[in-house]
């Protein structure tokens, strides 16, 4: 129904009005005539009105005649007469020539990029690596190569497995697979040494295969030879293995810090006041007048939110809070300040620890630096697997030559 | 089965029999049945859709006898369909198709 209603008034249409007394026999005569009338209206007893089209009503005039009514247009509808209404009024249709034509020169830049699916990957680089080779906001989308865009990016940035350029209208969808960078493990059949990833002493050898050059008690540096993977016994004879197994051993992680006793404190007043800008592709408008900032000692927050509407570039708000603060002096114990530390050295070192490392023992000291500051010391003691695995050159590894045993092959 | 409307009809020209109005009958009515073809085709009846109170469309008439808001009164193969009704409406009419919109109260049939 509104399909063919739209369709009329794209056509244009007319809305008559009839007055006589034989109504009835009116619209009869016009549907044997083939003249297509709809919405009949009844008004009174000897008014209605009709709608049809304008050549209907050119051949309506007989049928007038005979049924003795009168007839007379009482609106015009549609396209065509709102068309004939602003025939005149030339600044009319070059506004809307212009408004097109600048529709579309518009909708010919980039004027959004969206970047999905990155993990390791910042956005920011993406986003500079794709400026360089073309894809940046403000500048033509037809000129914009995708497959140059995507061989470039992938060589460009080897954490990219693969990426997509999706060019929307004036929008373009970056989606980003990124790499799974997984450790390097060497195959079983390539022969290999073991060292050591720390430093420390070693309290547990499980050695599988290769040849042992420490034992249990040892004290080892960061990258000494801990397994061999050449062999050489007096069966066998001498050859490479991919030697493998496990090397335990204590190990030690510091950390420290410095703090006063009596100090500064910076403490916020309630006070605060936030200056917005909103920011549209590359243009910036300022929400306020003033730039000063009224407060002395102030602690700045940054925030930006986006607002995405559709088919259009985001809109940034960026909001400045500004908070007063008041500079207080405190005065702390070394109780306090033992307290305080021990918590956050132990954070500050659990981030150092590798993922398998047991904690055995935790040490805390601490000595005045000057009768204000004090420095503290967090000392972990850790059991950990401080064996991996590295590839030594096979070719210019000159095996021992055979014992007498094995010469008499 | 009895109405105000029949009532009134044989008041005015007392008739002897109060059967049924007489069903078309002949050669054509035969063939339709046996051929099972709907028979407002063959025998140029008219069809009254009615949906709810609100849309009635009626095919094979012959044309509008009456027309206002509360009474519509059309002509189809020797019959008058008269509908009764509030804010009645002829939406679309065209030679074989007559739809009608409003608030339809009763659909009486007279031969």
């Amino acid at each position: 129904m509104f399909l063919v209603k739209f369709f009329n008034f794209i056509k244009g249409y007319l809305l008559i009005s009839v007055d006589g007394y034989f109504l009835e026999r009116f619209i009869n005569i016009c549907i044997k005539r083939g003249i297509f009338i709809w919405d009949i209206h009844k008004i009174s007893n000897t008014n209605m009105r009709v709608k049809m089209s304008v050549k209907a009503f050119r051949q309506i005039r007989p049928i007038a005649f005979r049924t003795k009514s009168r007839v007379r247009i009482h609106t015009r509808r549609g396209v065509p007469f709102i068309i004939h209404k602003y025939r005149k009024r030339r600044g009319l249709l070059i506004g809307l020539c212009v408004f097109i034509l600048m529709m579309w020169y518009f909708s010919s830049f980039v004027t959004g990029i969206e970047i999905t699916g990155t993990e390791i990957v910042e956005v920011e680089v993406i986003r500079e690596h794709l400026a360089e080779y073309g894809v940046e906001i403000g500048r033509r989308v037809s000129r914009i190569d995708e497959h140059f865009v995507r061989n470039r990016m992938m060589t460009a940035i080897p954490e990219i497995s693969w990426i997509v350029i999706n060019i929307q209208g004036s929008k373009i969808y970056v989606n980003v697979q990124e790499r799974n960078i997984i450790p390097e493990r060497i195959p079983e059949d390539v022969p290999c040494n073991i060292i050591a990833t720390r430093g420390g002493i070693i309290e547990v050898m499980n050695i599988r295969n290769g040849l042992s050059m420490v034992n249990v008690g040892d004290a080892v540096n960061e990258g000494d030879l801990l397994v061999s993977g050449v062999i050489d016994s007096e069966t066998a004879g001498a050859r490479f293995v991919h030697s493998f197994g496990e090397v335990f051993a204590r190990t030690w992680y510091e950390a420290t810090a410095e703090y006063e006793l009596n100090f500064e404190e910076r403490v916020d007043t309630g006070r605060d006041i936030n200056k917005r800008s909103i920011r549209f592709m590359n243009f910036q408008i300022n929400l306020y007048i003033r730039r000063r900032i009224p407060y002395t000692v102030y602690e700045r927050t940054r925030t930006v939110s986006a607002r995405q509407v559709p088919f259009l570039p985001p809109l940034y708000i960026l909001t400045n809070n500004f908070r007063e603060q008041t500079i207080v002096q405190r005065t702390r114990t070394i109780d306090d300040i033992l307290i305080l530390a021990d918590s956050e050295l132990r954070t500050q070192l659990n981030e150092q620890l590798p993922p398998d490392a047991e904690v055995t023992e935790a040490n805390m000291t601490h000595e005045f630096v000057s009768p204000n500051l004090v420095r503290v010391t967090m000392v972990y003691t850790v059991r950990e697997d401080i064996a991996r695995q590295v590839l030594f050159d096979v070719e210019a590894t000159e095996l021992p030559p055979l014992r007498p045993t094995d010469a008499g092959f | 089965m009895p109405s105000k409307n029949r009532n009134r009809n044989r008041n005015r020209n007392p008739s002897p029999d109060n059967a049924m109005p007489q069903q078309p009958s002949g050669i054509k009515v035969k063939i339709a049945e046996a051929l099972d073809v709907s028979k407002d085709i063959v025998l140029n009846l008219p069809r009254i859709v009615l949906i709810g109170t609100g849309e009635l469309t009626i095919e094979n008439y012959e044309g509008i006898l009456e027309y206002s808001e509360n009474l519509i009164s059309i002509g189809a193969n020797g019959m008058k369909i008269k509908i009764v009704g509030k804010k009645l409406e002829i939406r679309t009419i065209t030679a074989e198709m007559l739809f009608i919109t409003g608030f339809v109260q009763n659909v009486g049939l007279s031969m």
